[in-house]
């Protein structure tokens, strides 16, 4: 279903970056994203690993709306 | 927002017993929300199909058409060929950009090679350029078909230039040197020779005794009655169907391998190999020309259109949209009431290819697998052969 919860950008590093989700951290490298990132910036990843699209603040926030009633619905939430 | 380490996007979890070299039980769970879409329930239909490939952005395109195809059959709306075309041709860009993922980053990460994200990159940069040569405005799912103005001469050199970079990135050849499985005796020639990753990753299977590692009786799914599968879902209130989908009470696969089945190379490889890991790795090389070619396919037949968008107020229906993605076939279902989501039900390709009766795990249990680190790679290589669409936990304890 190929579903991708926006991570916030923690800190940049090297070739990577931490990024955060629902309390999450994970590090991600940065090497396909074609735009420079900064703190604060939201991206969805994918595999866990990679950085593929950097999202514009306010859409990030919609989806993560849409997630927060999403884990509702979940059994074991 | 609320705290949940890793909730939302679920994962698989595999747990495999091997006893004296053999797997000798697998266990498959998936927490994936399968009633994810849900949260489109009570919306209009415009806004809902925008919220698709947000909800689902790692194959949003196939998504959003997937949902376009179902409001419109909804609403008894005929897709324009040209637009039809139009949405295939992304659809098929996406698929491309995810095969090329697997053969590039994937399969080589299994196996501790350095993968090749220059490349995969570049492909990246050239196919997303395709959409604004078709579609001038940012918002094309329009339901009933978006002002299409199909930009030929740039569009015909982007897509030059997508089969030049994925000859050069995945088989190490430019397109004029031809592919390399013109026959079996060629390819495994390629495979044995070739410096190019594509080449590596079955060659490695080869050398490690794997190329039959994952073999099993699961057939592909077959053609589905449109009418048959809107009916289960419509009845699917609780998504257990979606959770464990069945065809006549059996599981088939649905993915690269499943439509390559019939290929000359691939049927000559299954009379040795089955649908072992050898023969997914060479279906998924197989796909890549494939998509290539479906790109052009599609691009000759897209031409300008200006469609009237139709009245959505009042409208009452339900629809089923399916779509041929990376992964497999995704089918999409949804009610409509006085012009809102009633219901929606996503039935995606890994709930098949990971069903506990699916190709997995048939293929895993009885398999001859070894010992030690190889167990795991095995493992990994055929899950990443099989491609979910979301992270997985592979336990293995031996005996």
């Amino acid at each position: 279903m190929c579903i991708a919860i926006p991570a916030r950008v923690v800190e940049v590093r090297e070739t990577g970056a931490l990024v955060e989700r629902y309390g999450e951290r994970l590090e991600v490298s940065l090497l396909l994203l074609e735009e420079p990132v900064a703190p604060g910036d939201y991206l969805i990843v994918q595999a866990r690993a990679f950085a593929v699209e950097k999202i514009a603040p306010e859409d990030a926030m919609e989806i993560q709306r849409l997630f927060d009633a999403i884990i509702k619905t979940l059994p074991s939430a | 927002m609320s705290s949940v380490p890793g909730a939302g996007e679920g994962k698989l979890r595999i747990q495999v017993r091997v006893e004296k070299g053999v797997i000798a039980a697998v266990a498959l769970a998936s927490t994936r929300p399968v009633s994810a879409c849900s949260v489109l329930v009570g919306r209009r239909l415009d806004e809902a199909l925008a919220l698709l490939p947000r909800l689902f952005s790692l194959c949003g395109v196939a998504q959003a058409v997937a949902g376009l195809r179902a409001v419109e059959n909804a609403l008894g709306l005929a897709t324009p060929p040209p637009q039809a075309a139009a949405r295939r041709l992304l659809v098929t860009a996406e698929a491309l950009e995810q095969t090329v993922w697997r053969i590039l980053i994937d399969g080589p990460r299994c196996i501790g090679v350095e993968p090749a994200l220059e490349a995969l990159k570049s492909l990246r940069r050239v196919l997303a350029s395709l959409r604004p040569l078709l579609f001038p405005d940012p918002v094309w799912m329009r339901i009933g078909g978006a002002r299409l103005t199909p930009a030929r001469a740039r569009l015909n050199a982007a897509l030059d230039q997508i089969e030049h970079s994925v000859s050069q990135a995945v088989l190490g050849r430019t397109p004029t040197e031809g592919s390399p499985w013109r026959d079996r005796d060629a390819f495994e020639t390629w495979i044995r020779t070739s410096p190019a990753l594509a080449a590596l990753i079955p060659r490695w299977v080869n050398e490690q005794g794997l190329a039959g590692f994952g073999r099993g009786a699961v057939e592909p799914l077959p053609e589905t009655d449109p009418a048959w599968l809107a009916r289960r879902l419509a009845h699917d209130a609780d998504y257990s169907f979606c959770a464990r989908p069945d065809h006549a009470g059996a599981v088939g696969e649905t993915s690269a391998l499943a439509r390559c089945w019939t290929h000359p190379l691939i049927a000559a490889l299954r009379t040795e190999h089955g649908n072992g890991l050898f023969v997914r790795l060479t279906a998924r090389l197989v796909e890549c020309a494939a998509l290539v070619a479906e790109l052009r396919d599609q691009a000759r037949t897209v031409s300008d259109e200006h469609p009237d968008t139709p009245g959505l107020e009042n409208t009452s229906g339900s629809g089923l949209g399916i779509v041929e993605c990376a992964r497999g076939r995704l089918v999409h279902w949804l009610a409509v009431a006085e012009g809102r989501v009633s219901a929606y039900r996503i039935l995606a390709p890994t709930e098949w290819n990971f069903h506990p009766e699916g190709p997995l795990a048939r293929g895993l249990i009885d398999a001859p697998v070894g010992q030690g680190a190889r167990v795991r790679q095995a493992i990994e290589l055929l899950v990443m052969a099989l491609d979910p669409c979301v992270g997985f936990d592979l336990a293995v304890a031996e005996h």
